[in-house]
């Protein structure tokens, strides 16, 4: 158990070199570059705990926007590919996205992977494309206000009716 | 108070994915460009030790083109020193520019260790000297031929330079031949040619001409050629041209660039402040 658990370790280590290494200097076509750091996400045991699925997701993004100077749209981008890991998984293997193992080729056939990398893939790539032209243009502006005036103006609207009416009896 | 409990306990991998993703936004938003974020400062550290554990390997395959690259601006520099300098400033005693004030420049020579210019909008070159070799930021970064970008971040050992490739990148542009003045950027699509706007189209700027620096920007020396102008174009409707400058520096065989260390601006800016502050 514990040999494996290294063995992992080792391996997502050396993941992380060769994209680092290897994949961040080819770049082709004016911006397109192949993001294979997310294989360690996607092969993250089916029993993980969400929460820590997307802390360690948000911690391998960070390691590439270090490297690439990019603040942060990895770290976003992979966040968000956590947190579609779980609906995607019961969506495709329904009971056994709570069992033991891991998703991978060898443990099921090729073109199952071949869904499941594909649907994360694309929300990946899709949430870094997004965030990264949003922040590059007056969007961001827009936008972040939106956002945070929705949330803002939630927690109060929330806390006040909480205040004036609780479901138990009459409060005010 | 119970139902709210309740309910960030049922909803707390939402609630942990929202959280993370606005410290992230946070993150991003404070990268910005000229500032001293701590993710850059960090990023910088990690290149230089990535570089340093790479060197021997990396620098075994460009050893060839750094030493036809070096060669041949030894022999351009041995053939004509004076040509090379426009305009004298950089020498060791002190002249007058233009404006009046006494100039004295110094050039640090520094190897590029990390030149990212191909990937999409962010790139930048590292450098191998730093804050103890005398490199600070705000500094103009100079090739051979002509300018290559601005020093936005330093540390000890290590500095970072903004490029001519990057979308924070402007600075003031002259035509050599008819001294018209425009801006220069780059619009983060064509990968080897700037844009230059605001010459009116008055000006009888044609393709061919050699773009230099003004004495308008705080950064660079008057005088450094940016580029060549490649195509004249107008917007429709508008009133002035919109130029596609052809860098006179190869990005794509940069070794070695000079940083350019103004030694009296420090001085200037305080007497500057202290005499005429309240004018």
């Amino acid at each position: 158990m514990n040999s494996k658990l290294t063995r992992d370790i080792i391996i997502g280590l050396l993941l992380i070199a060769l994209q680092v290494l290897f994949f961040n200097r080819m770049i082709i076509l004016n911006g397109v570059m192949a993001s294979v750091y997310v294989l360690l996400i996607l092969r993250l045991p089916y029993k993980m705990n969400t929460s820590l699925v997307l802390l360690v997701a948000g911690l391998f993004g960070i390691i590439i926007d270090l490297v690439l100077y990019s603040g942060g749209v990895h770290a976003s981008a992979a966040i968000t590919m956590a947190f579609a890991r779980k609906p995607i998984l019961r969506g495709l293997i329904g009971k056994e996205a709570d069992g033991e193992g891991y998703p991978s080729i060898a443990s099921k056939n090729m073109s199952w992977f071949i869904t499941y990398s594909a649907a994360l893939i694309a929300i990946h790539q899709f949430w870094l494309f997004s965030v990264e032209t949003m922040f590059n243009t007056s969007f961001w502006f827009f936008i972040s206000r939106f956002f945070l005036s929705t949330i803002l103006s939630l927690i109060f609207v929330v806390l006040l009716d909480n205040i004036i009416e609780s479901p138990k009896g009459k409060r005010l | 108070m119970q139902n709210l409990i309740s309910f960030i306990s049922r909803y707390n991998t939402l609630l942990l994915f929202l959280v993370l993703q606005l410290l992230v936004f946070n993150l991003i938003s404070s990268h910005r460009v000229f500032q001293n974020a701590a993710l850059f400062q960090m990023s910088a550290k990690l290149n230089g030790w990535i570089y340093n554990s790479t060197a021997e390997v990396n620098q075994y395959f460009k050893l060839k083109q750094l030493n036809d690259s070096l060669v041949n601006e030894n022999a351009r520099l041995k053939r004509n020193i004076e040509q090379y300098i426009p305009g004298k400033i950089f020498s060791d005693t002190l002249e007058k520019d233009t404006t009046g004030y006494y100039k004295l420049l110094r050039l640090i020579p520094s190897k590029v260790i990390q030149n990212s210019v191909e990937i999409g909008q962010n790139n930048y070159l590292t450098l191998d000297k730093g804050r103890l070799q005398g490199i600070q930021e705000d500094m103009a970064v100079l090739s051979e031929s002509g300018i290559v970008g601005v020093i936005n971040g330093v540390t000890n050992n290590y500095a970072s330079v903004v490029p001519l490739y990057h979308q924070g990148f402007r600075t003031s542009g002259r035509i050599k031949r008819n001294n018209d003045i425009g801006k220069v950027y780059w619009d983060g699509n064509s990968p080897e040619l700037l844009t230059m706007s605001d010459i009116g189209d008055y000006s009888d700027v044609q393709v061919g001409d050699t773009i230099t620096t003004t004495s308008f920007s705080s950064i660079f020396p008057e005088g450094i050629p940016i580029g060549i102008v490649d195509e004249v174009g107008r917007q429709a409707g508008s009133n002035y041209y919109i130029l596609k400058i052809k860098p006179i520096t190869n990005f794509r065989n940069l070794y070695y660039v000079y940083v350019v260390e103004d030694v009296l601006k420090n001085e200037r800016i305080q007497l500057e402040e202290v005499y005429q502050n309240n004018e």
